[in-house]
């Protein structure tokens, strides 16, 4: 029973994190206030300090990430501090009441759940192999419309091509050229069948070349890599050989 | 660092260190709010 009240208990302070800081921090509020009539600039100054800490410190307790807890700890304990020597004019004494709001807010959410930060977002592809991508894609359209194969074939080794390099967009410039003279062939064979154009017999070969071209470099992409892996391995090897292991 | 070692979820003594937290931070930030307070209604009536 005590672990099941428990684990309730931890979820509706992980859902509630944060919220304590502001309301602890409140009498500074009326204090501010009272300052302002006052005409006492420091207590003003020094209250709204500490008060925006706490609310500094519950924005980033609501986030949840890892570490989140001790940096709120650190803001409380600055915003604190600060409360204390400006506007309650404690002098050091406020150090030892920055020390005990680092402390309270620590073991406060001690063992609440933190979650790690998401992975960085793979960066976004060169617009090329975008564009290329949507083209190809148009051409695949007009083929399964048409029913054509050879087309089909020919668009979908390009678009292998395409994707190996998407990964790779330091090998893209080499082969842009290329890569633009197939896509663009493709695509205005397509809009002329697309169009109701009669093939030649000439295009079952053309096609055929465009599918094996599209093969060779990838194959060739992936060639260099291996490559470039095994000359990699043969240097690591090296150095740990030298090194005696 | 201690903190993070000894208290986990299951722990029973978790919601010690969650009051004993409360505690000292309820006093430390109140007792500021209130001196504060205290202070500014001084520099008022004075």
């Amino acid at each position: 029973m005590w672990p099941d009240f428990l684990a309730g208990w931890i979820r509706l302070r992980t859902q509630w994190r944060g919220f304590e800081l502001p309301l602890l921090a409140s009498p500074l509020l009326p204090a501010a206030f009272i300052g302002t009539l006052a005409g006492e600039q420091r207590i003003v100054v020094g209250c709204l300090l500490g008060f925006g800490a706490s609310l500094l410190a519950a924005r980033r307790l609501r986030r949840g990430r890892l570490g989140d807890a001790r940096f709120a700890a650190w803001i409380m304990a600055v915003g604190t501090g600060l409360a204390g020597f400006m506007g309650a004019g404690l002098g050091l004494f406020a150090l030892v009441l920055a020390a005990g709001a680092f402390f309270g807010t620590r073991h406060l959410f001690a063992a609440l759940p933190e979650h790690l930060p998401p992975p960085p977002s793979p960066p976004p592809p060169p617009a090329a192999i975008v564009q290329a991508r949507a083209r190809l894609a148009r051409v695949m359209a007009v083929a399964d419309a048409r029913g054509d194969a050879r087309l089909r074939i020919a668009a979908s080794a390009v678009q292998d091509a395409v994707e190996e390099l998407a990964g790779r967009p330091d090998r893209l410039a080499a082969v842009q050229p290329f890569l633009s003279m197939q896509v663009d062939g493709l695509e205005r064979i397509a809009a002329r069948l697309a169009n109701g154009a009669t093939p030649p017999p000439e295009l079952t070969p053309l096609l055929d070349g465009f599918t094996t071209a599209a093969r060779t470099l990838h194959e060739r992409i992936r060639r260099d890599e291996s490559a470039a892996l095994a000359l990699h391995v043969q240097h690591l090897t090296e150095r740990l050989r030298a090194a005696g292991y | 660092m201690m903190i993070e070692r000894n208290a986990s979820p299951t722990a029973p003594h978790t919601p010690l260190v969650w009051g004993w937290g409360a505690l000292l931070l309820g006093v430390c930030l109140s007792l500021t709010g209130f001196v504060a307070l205290l202070r500014a209604f001084g520099a008022l009536f004075r």
